[in-house]
C-alpha cells in the first residue's frame, strides 16, 4: 500500500494546567488516501472538531498542548514552525465550516474574498487571479458567476454561501479538504445538494476528504470509512457499509438506533426510538477506564480498564471488552411503544 | 412612536452636521473675512457686541472678538481632529493587535493600557504640555496620548469577538498572513463603534484644549476659544460677554459633535431597528 495522503498517529490534544489536564483528544490514529471520504462521528463534544483543528494547529489563543505525530504526504508536519505551515494550510489542506453565515466576511464582496484567498498561494495579478475566482464560482456551480463576484455575502442564500465557502477552502487547489459539519447548518435538499457538490469536486481534483459530522444520514451517503469518536476516543472505524450492517461498539450501536427512520405507513404503530442514556462525561470527570461504561448497558468490570483497539480486519477496529459480534448483531428489536 | 423617534434622532444628527459645517465655514473664511492678524488692536476697548463694524464686540485690549471668534474655530478644529486622530490610530493599533493576538501580548499591552487609564488624564496632558512647551502640536500630543486608551479598550473588544467568527478561521485555513487578515478582515468589522467614538472624542479634546488655555497653557501664539474665556475672565463682572461668547462657541462645537456622535451611534447600531 502507498503512503496515505494524511496519516496521523497517536494525537493527543489537552487544555487547561499540566498537573489536572483536561483531555480532548486521546491517542487518536487515523489514515486518509487520496481519492477517499473518511467521515468522523460522534455526540456533539467528543473532540471532532478539536481533531480537526489540531491537525492544521489552528487552536489558536488557546493553551492546547498537541502531541502525537501527523505526517502528510509522508512527512512530518507536526514540527513544523507557524510560517511553514502557512504554507500547508489552504495548499494542501483545506477546511470547510459548519455555519456559512458565518465564515464569510460580511464586509468584503466573495470575488475580493476569493482573490485574496487566491493571491495567498499564487503570485497572479489581480487579473488573472479574478480570471480563477470566477472559474472557482463555476466549479461550485454558481449561475452566472462573472456577476456574482462583486456581490456581498449577504445577498447570497445559505446554500450559495456555503458554495462560495466551499470555493473559498479550493481556491489553493488542496489535496486534502476537512469539512467540519458543512451541512449542518444548511437544509435538507440543499444538505443533499451541497453533499453532492463535495463528491463531485472530490472526485473531480481527487482530494482526500475527512467529513465531520453528527448525522449518520450524511455519513451513509458520502463517506467510504467511518471512525465513531467518544469522549475523545476512537471506539470504533469501518468502511461505511459495515458499519451501517454490524456495527460492534455498544455507542455505534446506540447511535443508530437513535437514529429515527422515515415512517412512510401512517397506520403502523409507531416505533419508539432508542436514545442512549446518560450524557456524555465532562472532560473533567472522564472516569478510569471505558468512558462509554457508564451509559452502556453490557458495561461489566474489566471496563473499569480502558479497552485496546481490537483490529478485527485491515480496515476494521473497535475499542471495547464486549464488542458485539456478527451473530448477535440483528439489529435492535425496536421497543413498541403503547399506540 | 418609532417614526417620530427616527424623526428626532435624524433631526439631532442633522442640527449636528449643521452646527459643524457653520464652524467649518467659520473658520475656513477667517482669512478672507479678517485677513488681519486677530492679536491686532483695532478700535476701542469693551465695545459690546452690537456695536458698528464690530458684530461682536471689543476685548478689554480693543481686538476684534469677531475676527479672533473666527480664527479661534480653526485651533478648536485642528486640535480636536488632529487630537482625536492621533487617539484613534493610537487605540485603533494597540487594541487590534491586543484583541487579535491575545495572549501575553494581549496581556502586556492592556497593562500598558491600564497604566494610562490610571493617570488623570488631565493632569497628564498639563503635566506634558508644560514640559513640551505650549504649541499646537503638543497639545495635540499632550490629549492625543491621554485619550486612547478608550478607543484601545473599545476595538480590543471588537478585535476578540470579530476574531472569533468562523471567516477569521477561514482566513487562516487558507495560509493568509495575519497583517492581512488584520487589515482586511479584522479592522473593517470593527470600525463601527470607533467612529461613533471619535466624534465624541473631538468634542472632549476640544473641550480639554479650551481647558488648558483658559489655565494658560494654551499655545500664546494663536487665539483660541479657551484662551479668549480664560482672558475675558478678569473682566467678567464689567464685560461678561467676553467670556459669554467664546464659551457659546465652545459649547456648540461641542454639542454638535455629540450630536453627531449619537445620530451616528444609532445609524450604525444594527441593534436600533430604526434606519
Amino acid at each position: 500500500m502507498s503512503t496515505p495522503l494524511l496519516d496521523v498517529r497517536h494525537l493527543r490534544v489537552e487544555f487547561g494546567s499540566p498537573k489536572a489536564p483536561l483531555i480532548a483528544v486521546n491517542d487518536l490514529s487515523l489514515q486518509v488516501n487520496a481519492g477517499e471520504t473518511l467521515a468522523i462521528v460522534g455526540e456533539s463534544g467528543c473532540g471532532k472538531s478539536v481533531t480537526a483543528l489540531a491537525l492544521t494547529r489552528l487552536l489558536h489563543g488557546s493553551q492546547a498542548r498537541i502531541s502525537g505525530s501527523v505526517k502528510y504526504r509522508g512527512e512530518e508536519i507536526s514540527t513544523l514552525d507557524e510560517r511553514q505551515m502557512r504554507g500547508i494550510r489552504g495548499r494542501h489542506i483545506g477546511m470547510i465550516f459548519q455555519d456559512p453565515m458565518s465564515a464569510l466576511n460580511p464586509v468584503m464582496s466573495v470575488g475580493d474574498q476569493l482573490i485574496e484567498a487566491i493571491q495567498a498561494h499564487d503570485k497572479l495579478s489581480r487579473v488573472q487571479a479574478r480570471a480563477r475566482a470566477q472559474e472557482l464560482l463555476e466549479k461550485v456551480r454558481i449561475p452566472e458567476p462573472q456577476k456574482r463576484l462583486d456581490d456581498y455575502p449577504h445577498r447570497f442564500s445559505g446554500g450559495m454561501r456555503q458554495r462560495v465557502v466551499i470555493a473559498l477552502a479550493l481556491a489553493g487547489r488542496p489535496s486534502l479538504l476537512i469539512a467540519d459539519e458543512p451541512t449542518t447548518a444548511l437544509d435538507v435538499t440543499i444538505q443533499a445538494q451541497i453533499l453532492g457538490l463535495l463528491a463531485t469536486l472530490q472526485k473531480e481534483m481527487g482530494m482526500g476528504l475527512i467529513l465531520i459530522t453528527h448525522d449518520l444520514g450524511v455519513v451513509a451517503e458520502t463517506a467510504d470509512r467511518v471512525m465513531v469518536m467518544y469522549a475523545g476516543r476512537k471506539v470504533e472505524e469501518q468502511p461505511v457499509h459495515g458499519l451501517f450492517a454490524a456495527p460492534r461498539h455498544p455507542y455505534t450501536q446506540g447511535l443508530i438506533a437513535a437514529r429515527p427512520a422515515l415512517q412512510i405507513n401512517p397506520t403502523a404503530r409507531r416505533v419508539r426510538l432508542r436514545e442512549i442514556p446518560g450524557m456524555v462525561p465532562m472532560l473533567s470527570q472522564l472516569p478510569e477506564g471505558c468512558a462509554f461504561a457508564a451509559r452502556c448497558e453490557r458495561a461489566s468490570d474489566a471496563c473499569h480498564q480502558q479497552p485496546d483497539a481490537v483490529r478485527i480486519d485491515t480496515l476494521t477496529s473497535v475499542a471495547c471488552h464486549h464488542p458485539w459480534q456478527a451473530i448477535d448483531h440483528p439489529l435492535l428489536q425496536p421497543q413498541r411503544a403503547h399506540a | 412612536m418609532n417614526r417620530i423617534k427616527s424623526i428626532m434622532r435624524a433631526r439631532s444628527m442633522l442640527l449636528g452636521l449643521i452646527i459643524l459645517a457653520l464652524i467649518c465655514v467659520a473658520a475656513l473664511s477667517a482669512n478672507l473675512i479678517y485677513p488681519a492678524d486677530p492679536f491686532d488692536i483695532v478700535a476701542r476697548a469693551n465695545l459690546w457686541p452690537g456695536s458698528p463694524g464690530y458684530p461682536l464686540g471689543t476685548d478689554m485690549l480693543g481686538r476684534d472678538m469677531t475676527s479672533g471668534m473666527l480664527h479661534a474655530a480653526r485651533i478648536s478644529l485642528i486640535v480636536g481632529v488632529g487630537a482625536a486622530g492621533l487617539s484613534v490610530a493610537l487605540g485603533t493599533l494597540i487594541g487590534v493587535v491586543s484583541g487579535y493576538f491575545g495572549g501575553w501580548v494581549d496581556d502586556c499591552l492592556m497593562r500598558l493600557t491600564e497604566l494610562f487609564q490610571t493617570m488623570p488624564s488631565f493632569l497628564f496632558a498639563i503635566l506634558l504640555v508644560v514640559i513640551l512647551q505650549p504649541s499646537i502640536g503638543s497639545i495635540v500630543f499632550a490629549i492625543g496620548i491621554t485619550s486612547w486608551p478608550q478607543i484601545s479598550r473599545l476595538v480590543r473588544a471588537e478585535a476578540m469577538r470579530v476574531r472569533q467568527q468562523d471567516f477569521v478561521s477561514a482566513a487562516l485555513t487558507m495560509g493568509i498572513q495575519h497583517p492581512a487578515i488584520i487589515w482586511r478582515h479584522i479592522l473593517p468589522n470593527s470600525l463601527a463603534p470607533v467612529i461613533v467614538a471619535a466624534s465624541i472624542l473631538i468634542a472632549q479634546a476640544i473641550l480639554t484644549e479650551a481647558s488648558l488655555s483658559f489655565l494658560g497653557l494654551g499655545d500664546p501664539s494663536v487665539i483660541s476659544w479657551g484662551s479668549m474665556v480664560g482672558a475675558g475672565r478678569s473682566s467678567l463682572r464689567t464685560a461678561w460677554y467676553m467670556t459669554a461668547v467664546p464659551g457659546a462657541a465652545i459649547f456648540l462645537a461641542v454639542m454638535g459633535f455629540m450630536y453627531l456622535g449619537n445620530g451616528l451611534n444609532d445609524l450604525l447600531n444594527p441593534r436600533t431597528e430604526v434606519r
